[in-house]
């Protein structure tokens, strides 16, 4: 979850740049700051306030892929992505390792970074599928503390009342009608929505039975089993919102 | 040369070699037995006179009472000895002699003519030359003409006592006729061996020469193999240094014009987000800007992917995902309709996703504009060959015409309105670097299909 008063950093050694896209984020509705160099962006990653960077590779001094690593040294979770009018592949890759979410290249595809924001800085939204509703509830409680909306539904066919908004994330519990059946509402749901990522959850650790492969190729980011940690499933969400991060911005990636 | 000419050649030159080794060997045997000829010519002659010359001694001191006198019974008892002898082989004989004035008078019937009573002949003529010398007093052997003017071999020998001279003589002709004869049997022969032996030799030796030919041929055709695989090489050494040089400076001109076309649009997009609204007219102009933008930013992506020449890293990657993501992202025109037949559970290829969904673009686009008049059918399929996947993507629009079908790969060359001629030759270049190949067939005016083979291993150059 993104604090909403957290700045974008945008790193660009052409200040025109910098400026014309700081510009763009600020009709958008998004703070952000400029920096001309790394070694500035780095003062003012350690000041604190950022929520963001946006930083161009090549630049005299510290290049974008060494900002990138020394980001990550003082925070870790801060997202970072690089942009580049032309770099060699060799680069990129580098700049991938060291933790960037993605390389775009200029001139940015600028629809496609202000959804890479919105998802970003936006309510993270969670529906729980579980015919135990007490248990979706509680989910739902737990979750919208640490800053998710959550809405709840007992069953399969009242999920297009609430699915449809991007950057939701399904949480699939268990749901009556026995072994894997979980499995067989999941195909029902990829009909109408082949793109929603989605969290499994099972009654006791074993019960579906589905090769890691499968349950990928459905796409199932992960699964737990009743009873867990609150944590444990925070840390899943993350991990599912950073992959759909970077499948927005993945589509305009292009190497040179 | 012909193997007939060669065969002639052959037979002439082995008939020449035993014509001369024969001619050699007869030549030596010859000239042995006219030796040997000579030899016993002369010692018949010389036991001969001895004989003669003791009978004539003996009769000397007893046939004193012989009516003709002893010296005509020596003579006697000889012509009667020599009567009931024929001669020596076929032309030999013994000629016995005297002096009588000028004449050269023969004693004993001779075996060719005036059998009984020889005709005397002249002391000073040219025939009877060997009696001559013998009558001189000379003893040897000698090559002349005997009294009826033939050339002989003929020992002569003077008879002392009775003042006589006598010759053994045998034609010349008697001699060299046995070597005349083995000579033409044996150069007959020698011809007829001489021509089956080269026509076996021939036939021995035509499979080596055949060998020998076909491995020159093969020789031949490697050398030239290499010559092409060298110049190959070359050209595309060549071709390798204009695209590091052409990646150069295409990669420091993107990254000037990139940055420019970065900030313009960038101030085109915060320009439409804050006055798009209202005017009609503003919004329109930026919306032209933006699209020139976008015109010029793949003009110089094109010219980045044209000049890459290093292989591309590579992944697995499942070609029906990206057929998938292409065909979404493209609009297709009003009246072209898309076939997709592209398996999901095709075998993976290895190769760079993004430089794959370019290509696929590019051949989208351009099947999509070839039937922007009448529209047709799109059919984008792939299957499984050896070593990896062939994608194919066919139109059913107005095709390439054939005296151009070998330039479409080449950069710069265009039939379009719009656009600088990169994206076929960029698609091959994008193929390429991954380890596939880019072919197309067409027919003008029923359509074309570009297949494009990609890998499934890493290449091992990479």
């Amino acid at each position: 979850m993104m604090d909403k008063s957290l700045k974008v950093l945008i790193v660009d050694d052409d200040m025109r740049m910098a400026r014309t896209l700081a510009s763009v984020l600020a009709v958008k509705g998004y703070e952000s700051v400029t920096s001309v160099s790394a070694c500035d962006a780095l003062e003012k990653v350690k000041g604190g306030s950022i929520g963001c960077v946006v930083s161009d590779i090549k630049m005299p001094g510290i290049n974008g892929v060494e900002l990138c690593r020394a980001v990550k040294g003082l925070r870790r979770e801060l997202p970072l992505v690089l942009m580049t009018a032309y770099s060699s592949d060799e680069l990129v890759r580098r700049g991938l390792s060291e933790g960037a979410v993605a390389v775009l290249s200029k001139p940015l595809d600028l629809d496609r970074l202000l959804r890479f924001f919105s998802l970003l800085y936006g309510d993270r939204s969670v529906v729980v599928l579980d015919d135990d509703l007490q248990f979706g509830y509680l989910v739902a409680e737990m979750l919208g503390e640490g800053g998710y909306s959550v809405k709840v539904v007992g069953d399969p066919g009242e999920l297009d009342e609430v699915l449809g908004v991007e950057g939701q994330v399904l949480v699939l519990g268990t749901h009556s009608g026995g072994k894997c059946s979980e499995l067989e509402v999941l195909r029902a749901i990829r009909e109408g929505y082949p793109e929603l990522p989605a969290v499994l959850v099972e009654e006791t650790r074993g019960e579906v039975s589905c090769e890691r492969d499968e349950l990928l190729s459905m796409g199932v980011a992960g699964t737990l089993s009743k009873p867990f940690e609150i944590e444990e499933l925070s840390r899943l969400l993350d991990r599912v919102y950073l992959q759909m991060l970077r499948r927005i911005l993945e589509q305009v990636f292009m190497i040179d | 040369m012909s193997e007939r000419r060669r065969l002639l050649y052959l037979i002439l030159i082995m008939v020449a070699e035993v014509v001369i080794i024969v001619g050699i060997a007869i030549f030596i045997l010859f000239r042995t037995a006219f030796d040997q000829q000579k030899e016993r010519l002369r010692g018949t002659v010389m036991c001969q006179a001895r004989l003669i010359e003791s009978v004539a001694s003996f009769d000397a001191v007893y046939s004193q009472d012989y009516p003709e006198g002893s010296t005509q019974a020596t003579l006697q008892q000889i012509a009667d000895a020599h009567a009931r002898h024929v001669g020596l082989s076929e032309t030999g004989e013994l000629t016995l002699a005297r002096r009588e004035g000028d004449h050269i008078v023969f004693l004993l019937r001779h075996r060719h003519a005036d059998l009984d009573q020889p005709n005397p002949v002249p002391f000073d003529s040219k025939s009877a030359e060997p009696m001559r010398r013998a009558l001189s007093g000379q003893s040897g052997t000698m090559v002349g003409l005997d009294y009826r003017r033939i050339r002989v071999l003929a020992a002569y020998e003077p008879v002392a006592i009775l003042n006589l001279g006598i010759v053994a003589k045998i034609d010349i002709v008697e001699i060299v006729a046995p070597f005349v004869r083995a000579g033409m049997v044996a150069g007959l022969v020698a011809v007829l061996i001489a021509i089956l032996g080269s026509m076996l030799f021939v036939r021995i030796s035509n499979p080596v020469l055949k060998r020998l030919q076909a491995y020159s041929e093969r020789l031949e055709e490697m050398v030239q193999e290499r010559t092409a695989e060298l110049r190959k090489a070359q050209v595309e050494l060549l071709k390798r240094e204009r695209l590091t040089v052409l990646g150069q400076l295409a990669g420091g001109v993107g990254h000037e014009l990139r940055n420019p076309l970065g900030v313009i649009n960038n101030a085109v997009y915060y320009l439409n987000s804050v006055y798009g609204e209202g005017d009609e007219k503003i919004r329109e102009y930026l919306q032209i800007i933006r699209s020139e933008v976008g015109n010029a930013e793949k003009t110089v992506s094109d010219l980045l992917n044209l000049s890459r020449s290093k292989p591309a890293e590579g992944q697995r990657v499942v070609l029906s995902e990206v057929v998938l993501r292409v065909l979404e992202r493209y609009e297709v025109p009003q009246g072209v309709e898309v076939e997709v037949d592209v398996p999901k559970g095709l075998a993976e290829v290895f190769v760079e996703p993004h430089h794959v969904e370019h290509v696929l673009m590019n051949l989208v686009a351009n099947g999509c504009q070839a039937m922007e008049e009448g529209g047709g059918v799109l059919g984008v399929s792939a299957e499984e060959v050896e070593g990896g996947v062939e994608l194919r993507v066919t139109d059913s629009g107005c095709g390439i015409r054939g005296e151009d079908i070998g330039k479409v790969f080449e950069p710069l060359y265009t039939t379009k309105a719009r656009g600088i001629g990169l994206g076929l030759a960029v698609s091959k270049n994008l193929v390429e670097v991954n380890g596939g190949r880019i072919e197309v067939e067409s027919e003008e005016g029923r359509g074309s299909t570009f297949r494009v083979f990609l890998p499934s291993q890493r290449l091992p150059s990479q």
